[in-house]
Parts: structure tokens; sequence; C-alpha cells
């Protein structure tokens, strides 16, 4: 009973001032977007980077970085643990101190958005849900040099930066 | 004093920069295979010029990118060639030299194996083999006439 009175009493505040009004309601919506981002890529597998006469193969897809982000724009910075320079990375054979140099350059679709380490790339604006794929290749120039059996390795950070 | 507070923090929330740097890490592996390839020169069988007190077997023609190899000579008699249908020893040693590495062993029993270890990795080079012996004819007592064999291992593999 006291529930049957309490909607009766509630019908009658929203009945009252929709039917008695002539004016307007003002309704002030806030909505509060938390700002997202992130930035993925599977862990690359070991590639052989010599070709059938002992050259060094041209170039690599070593991946494709995922951004997600509902920045307005961000861009993308890269770095090497061997880098040698801005432009010159290194991958180092495991025990010794031998390196491969490689140039790098990070794609979005056809466009080379980076390819100087610790070099921010050309801003990107936000991305889908689905996020934006970019694609990371490396490359080599092959200078008749033996290089020496083994495994060779370089560790990149990847960094999401707001624009 | 509440509100003042309260206001006060929010305010600190609101400086505090919406952005941040995402980051992850990778690590690219690659690989480079094993390449060894061996040239000899050393033919089958190799007759000993017993007039002379040496002989050159031949040569290893050495082309690899091993991180390093272990070159190993055994001899099937322990250093002494054996009358065939006897079994009076011819006693050898070997001189082993790399036009690389220079002199890797001076008049070598073969009693036991030699073995040789580089280290790091090597440009293509040729390995020499000599034997090194008493002229026949200076040994004494002589020996008996006959066809004196050993037959000699070479071995290389990666460390």
């Amino acid at each position: 009973m006291k529930k049957v009175l309490f909607l009766m009493f509630v019908c009658s505040l929203v009945a009252v001032p929709l039917a008695a009004s002539q004016g307007s309601v003002q309704l002030i919506i806030n909505g509060n977007i938390t700002p997202y981002s992130s930035i993925s890529m599977p862990e690359p597998s070991t590639f052989w980077i010599l070709d059938e006469d002992d050259n060094l193969i041209p170039s690599k897809h070593v991946g494709d970085p995922l951004v997600i982000a509902n920045w307005r724009a961000w861009k993308v910075k890269v770095d090497s643990l061997y880098k040698l320079d801005m432009e010159q990375g290194r991958l180092k054979l495991d025990g010794s101190e031998v390196y491969i140099p490689y140039r790098f350059a990070l794609y979005d679709g056809a466009e080379v958005i980076a390819s100087r380490f610790n070099d921010p790339s050309v801003s990107l604006p936000r991305t889908a849900v689905a996020g934006r794929p970019l694609s990371l290749y490396f490359y080599f120039s092959d200078d008749d040099t033996r290089w020496p059996a083994g495994i060779y390795r370089d560790t990149l950070v990847f960094s999401l930066i707001a624009d | 004093m509440r509100k003042v507070l309260a206001a006060l923090c929010f305010a600190a929330l609101l400086a505090v920069p919406t952005f941040a740097a995402d980051q992850f890490t990778t690590q690219v592996k690659a690989a480079v295979d094993y390449t060894l390839t061996v040239t000899s020169t050393i033919g089958t069988q190799t007759a000993v010029d017993v007039t002379q007190t040496s002989t050159t077997l031949g040569k290893l023609a050495l082309v690899s990118n091993l991180n390093g190899f272990t070159l190993t000579v055994h001899s099937a008699n322990g250093s002494d060639m054996i009358r065939q249908g006897g079994t009076e020893p011819y006693p050898y040693t070997i001189t082993i030299t790399s036009n690389v590495l220079g002199t890797l062993v001076t008049a070598r029993d073969l009693g036991t194996d030699y073995t040789y270890t580089s280290a790091g990795s090597q440009p293509a080079s040729e390995i020499t083999f000599v034997v090194n012996y008493q002229k026949a004819a200076d040994i004494n007592p002589a020996l008996p006439a006959g066809i004196y064999v050993d037959t000699l291992t070479f071995t290389i593999a990666s460390n």
C-alpha cells in the first residue's frame, strides 16, 4: 500500500509540471571520455638474415605495431638498444661484439612516418576503435662481410606520444 | 574548510596531464646459419718419400663463418706407419701451418690426437699438413723392406 501511494505521489510530481508549464526544461548532460591509448605488437619471430648466396637480405617486414588512441593526434617514437646513431640500428651477435647494421622505416600505409631513432613520427589522428596498424621494416646493405654464424638481436622500444 | 580542501584536491587532479606515453618493448632476432666448406688437396693415399725427412700431405681450404672451430687430427696407429703384413713401426710426427693463423704445431707426435681450437670467427684459410720422419736409411736397426701404412683422420667441427 505504501508503494502504491509513493508511486502516485511521484506520478503527480511529474504530471503536474508537464501539464501546467508552458516553459522549457533545460537539461545539462556531462560526458567524460577517458583518454585511452595503447601500442602493441606480437614478438617478431627469428628470421634468416642471409639469402642463399650468403648476402644480407635487402629488407625484412618485422611486424605491424597496432596503435589504439582516442587522442586528437599522436606520434610514435622508436628507440634501439644497439643503435649506432639516429639513422642506423644494429643487431648484436650473442656473446660477441659483432654488429649487423640496419635502417628502419615505420609505415602508415604507403607513407613512411618515422625512420630515425628517438625522433617522433609525423602526427596521426585519432584511431578507429579497432586501432591503426603500422608496419615496421628493416633494411640491410650487403658489403661482402662474412657474418659469423649465430643469433643477432636488438631491443626496440616504441613510445606513443600525445600530440 | 572541507569544501576548500575538496576544491584544492579537485584542482590538483585537473592539473595532472591527461596524456601519457604508452610504450612497449620488443626484441628482434635474426639468425645467420652455419656454413663450413672444406676443400682438400690431400689425396686418399700419399706416398711418403723415405729418402727425405718430410712430405707434404696437402692442404685443407677452409671457408667458414663458424664462431670458432676445432681441428682434430687422429692417427690410427698412434703416429707410426706400420709395415703391411708385419708389426714394425716407422714413426713420424706432423707439422701443421695455417696461412692465416701461422704455425699451429711443429713435429707433433700423434700418440694422442692433436686438437687445435680457434676462437671467434675466422677468415678463409688454408691449413697445410706435413709429416716429418727420419730417412729410412738413417734408422738403426734398419727397417724391413715393405710398405708402411698409417691412416690419418682430419676433423673440423664448430665449437
